[in-house]
């Protein structure tokens, strides 16, 4: 450690450099930091559980080319037709196929009062075997039973009572215990409704909302001139079970089917978006990274023309190769962790400014020990090849010409 | 005199390639991250309508469930519907009191050619306005025009093209006249538009702003009068206990499902025009309805992009972390400079003594650095390209207009370049030309 001191009083002499290196150094490690958390954030969102049985699953939307007063029967029709397919499992009409941005949300209240607001949840409607054709798991409570679910005009006179919620809304309506949710009543748009059962995951159709974990289902299903249908294929003939399915639909004149999709790629089709930003994120992370590298090594590998001589004099003064190198390692660390250091208080305040407008959560302190640490790492790998150059420098060449 | 400067600079940056290379190099890098969100930012949130986007606004009533608002905006308090009735879209239409009003809603629709085999319809949506929509947002006309006032009074069935559907269908001829089949009703064309995509798509809500416009227009009164409803893929809401099964009762409810916009003759009848809109609530009040506290709203084009949060939170933090980015870069590209300046203490004691004045050796470096910043602009320019092109495969729902620099843009990215190298350039310089004559002539 007795190097340190002639390294910090030649690093004050020249501080030019090493100071732009801080500099730069800062500036990459708070942009570094914040990022890569966001960019785990992202990924954590891509990874929450549908719920669903996605890999049996498609959907489609098509028309009811009828009387609008025969388009109960025709739904009830064409579901019946799809579930006798040999390819078909079961089918449900719905009012809007998780993840495609389409839908409605309703807020939920504890009491008739607005001000008891508890949550936002998404709000789907089915036909029977809802729960079935999605593959849904009931965890607490009851599902519907076939008398509650019915296939309604699109008036509210024909209210239900009773409705499901998932996990992750149980947790809010119930804060101690979740699986109280089940049994409690709660109001939507000011009318009472008891939570019957309890979902484990039913994600929302909006991909980006960080709410998506919270959804209701409510047992009556509004028919209009146009439904959009979900239904669960026997396992491995998901292939077979769109076209049957297609192909019956189509059979009636005037009727159109679109949007006839396996739920896969629904899924990537909804994430795609959120997918992109985290690519973004972690390749900028990683030019980060670089581009931190790049600065270390160039300034380490032009500041050692300007030392040749010094580096020479103090070998032949008796330096060894090792003190060289040493001397070249040990001013590595000190300016990056110089940079790390101002780097993480930017950090932290571009943090708290970031959790102002979007809501995250803090950094966690693991972010600053890894980041630093790699920082570190980077500079010192950059720092390597360039001190071990100047420790090669001959006494002799270096001052030949003093 | 400049020839010579940029020969010199030129042979400067030859002798030492690899820091040549390398402060280019971080220029690039830190321009390209720079420009490519920079380039989605600005193009997000440009002025659509730069010479009316004052006197173009949008209609927002508050006629909402009295229990609880629709939803809630950013910073939390009651929203208002971006959305109107069918009664109140027509009440406001009849009393005729701004320039031009483009009601709109859409449907889908399968679409095909008068004479043409069922099979080869086509599902597409519709956008279902008023004659005004061509004029008051810019869609430029390339066959025919826009429908008669009493295509839209009475509901004829005509229909505008977009050219990419004319092309299709009609393999690019001029198509007025002709006839189309939209679900079971004969359309006739009477007009085709150009490719046209405002970006942002300032007239709809902020998650549809960056998707392509709609293929096919009709008078939105023969929407309603050969009852085409898609309930499933166009936007509306509820509330209340009217029924909604079919487009009649939708038009009775108390559902909101259109959007109108207005334009007027000068700004003051805008002002005039909310005045009115409060004497209508007013009235309905009266009736029953509108019985919210949340006050109504009539929405300038800028300050409808503005409340939608037309360019992100997420966007601008971008911008902020690529223009920290390009810093980082430059602090790097300053200190290979100076070390390069420094180098040259030899080459710059020379010149001093056979005559150059501080300003020459001043001028020398400044051209240099100026080289370097064009050298990094262009490839920057280059990268930036590249990396638009790659964010417009991995982001199919923004359209691709997002993505694309316009000719401004492309010299700004250059000037950007040169500007901040010459700046950061302005240090290393002052440096170098304050070299000691007699220091380094001792060691030639």
């Amino acid at each position: 450690m007795k190097d340190l001191a002639p390294i910090l009083k030649t690093l004050w002499k020249n501080k030019t450099g090493p100071m732009l290196l801080i500099m730069q150094i800062a500036v990459a490690f708070t942009i570094l930091i914040n990022i890569s958390f966001m960019a785990v954030s992202k990924l954590h969102e891509l990874k929450v559980p549908s719920g669903l049985d996605e890999e049996v699953l498609f959907s489609l939307r098509t028309n009811f080319p009828v009387a609008p007063d025969e388009n109960a029967a025709r739904i009830q029709q064409d579901l019946l037709a799809i579930q006798t397919l040999d390819s078909v499992d079961n089918a449900t009409a719905v009012n809007s196929i998780p993840l495609t941005s389409w839908g409605l949300f309703d807020s939920i209240n504890a009491t008739i009062d607005p001000d008891s607001y508890i949550a936002q949840a998404g709000t789907y409607t089915g036909s029977k075997e809802f729960i079935d054709t999605l593959g849904l798991e009931i965890v607490a409570g009851r599902g519907f039973e076939d008398s509650e679910v019915q296939i309604a005009q699109l008036d509210y006179h024909e209210r239900p009572n009773s409705i499901l919620v998932t996990q992750g809304l149980a947790k809010w309506i119930s804060r101690e215990d979740w699986a109280g949710a089940a049994g409690m009543t709660v109001y939507i748009n000011g009318q009472p409704y008891q939570v019957v059962g309890v979902i484990k995951e039913l994600v929302a159709v909006w991909p980006d909302w960080t709410g998506n974990e919270r959804s209701i289902v409510l047992p009556t299903y509004h028919y209009a001139n146009e439904g959009k249908l979900m239904i669960k294929a026997k396992p491995g003939q998901l292939e077979q079970a769109m076209e049957d399915v297609n192909g019956l639909l189509m059979q009636l004149p005037g009727r159109f089917v679109t949007d006839l999709e396996k739920f896969k790629d629904t899924r990537e089709k909804g994430y795609k978006g959120m997918e992109s930003s985290l690519i973004i994120l972690m390749s900028v992370t990683v030019g980060l990274i670089m581009l931190t590298m790049l600065g270390v090594f160039g300034q380490a590998r032009f500041t050692l023309m300007k030392r040749r001589r010094q580096i020479g004099t103090r070998r032949a003064l008796g330096a060894s190769k090792s003190h060289i190198m040493r001397y070249y390692v040990i001013e590595s660390i000190l300016v990056a962790g110089t940079g790390v250091i101002v780097g993480s208080l930017m950090a932290v305040l571009l943090n708290v400014k970031l959790m102002e407008i979007f809501r995250v959560d803090s950094v966690p302190f693991e972010y600053f020990l890894y980041g630093g640490l790699s920082v570190l790492v980077a500079s010192l790998v950059a720092v390597i090849p360039t001190a071990y150059s100047a420790a090669n420098i001959s006494p002799a060449t270096a001052t030949r010409s003093v | 005199m400049g020839n010579y400067y940029f020969k010199l600079a030129w042979l400067s940056l030859k002798k030492t390639p690899l820091l040549s290379l390398l402060m280019v190099g971080t220029i690039a890098i830190g321009i390209a991250a720079a420009m490519i969100t920079i380039t989605v930012g600005y193009m997000m949130g440009k002025n659509p309508l730069p010479h009316k986007s004052e006197r173009v606004a949008m209609v927002h009533l508050n006629a909402w469930d009295p229990a609880e608002p629709i939803s809630h905006r950013r910073n939390g308090e009651p929203d208002v519907p971006s959305m109107l009735t069918y009664r109140d879209t027509m009440a406001l239409i009849a009393a005729d009191r701004a320039d031009k009003h483009v009601p709109f809603t859409n449907f889908a629709a399968t679409i095909r050619v008068e004479d043409a085999d069922v099979r080869t319809a086509q599902l597409h949506e519709v956008r279902s306005t008023s004659r005004h929509f061509f004029s008051v947002f810019g869609a430029p006309f390339i066959y025919g025009g826009t429908w008669s006032e009493e295509a839209d009074t009475q509901g004829e069935s005509v229909i505008v093209l977009s050219k990419r559907e004319n092309d299709r269908l009609f393999q690019g001829a001029d198509s007025t006249g002709a006839h189309v089949i939209v679900g079971s009703h004969l359309y006739r064309v009477v007009g085709v538009i150009d490719d046209w995509q405002p970006t942002p798509r300032f007239y709809v809500n902020a998650h549809e702003m960056y998707k392509s416009t709609s293929p096919y227009f009709v008078p939105f009164e023969s929407q309603m009068r050969n009852n085409l409803f898609s309930p499933t893929s166009m936007p509306w809401d509820c509330w209340g206990d009217g029924p909604t099964s079919t487009l009649q009762e939708v038009m009775l409810s108390e559902c909101v499902w259109i959007k109108l916009w207005l334009e007027f003759e000068t700004e003051e009848q805008k002002h005039e025009y909310f005045e009115f809109m409060e004497d209508y609530t007013e009235e309905q009040r009266k009736m029953g309805r509108f019985n919210r506290p949340e006050p109504n709203r009539l929405m300038s084009v800028t300050e409808f992009l503005e409340e939608e949060g037309a360019v992100s939170e997420e966007n601008k933090i971008g911008i902020g972390f690529a223009l920290a980015f390009l810093f980082a870069c430059l602090c790097n590209v300053m200190s290979l400079m100076i070390t390069k300046f420094h180098g040259k203490g030899g080459e710059v004691g020379l010149r001093r003594a056979v005559g150059a004045t501080k300003q020459n050796i001043a001028i020398q470096f400044g051209y240099e650095s100026a080289l370097l910043g064009f050298f990094g602009g262009v490839i920057g320019l280059i990268l930036a390209q590249l990396g638009l092109s790659v964010l417009t495969e991995m982001y199919p729902e923004y359209h691709a207009n997002v993505m694309t620099m316009n000719f401004s843009l492309m010299v700004s990215t250059i000037l950007l370049a040169v500007g901040t190298s010459l700046l950061f350039g302005l240090w290393p310089i002052y440096r170098a030309v304050r070299v000691q004559l007699s220091s380094q002539l001792k060691s030639l």
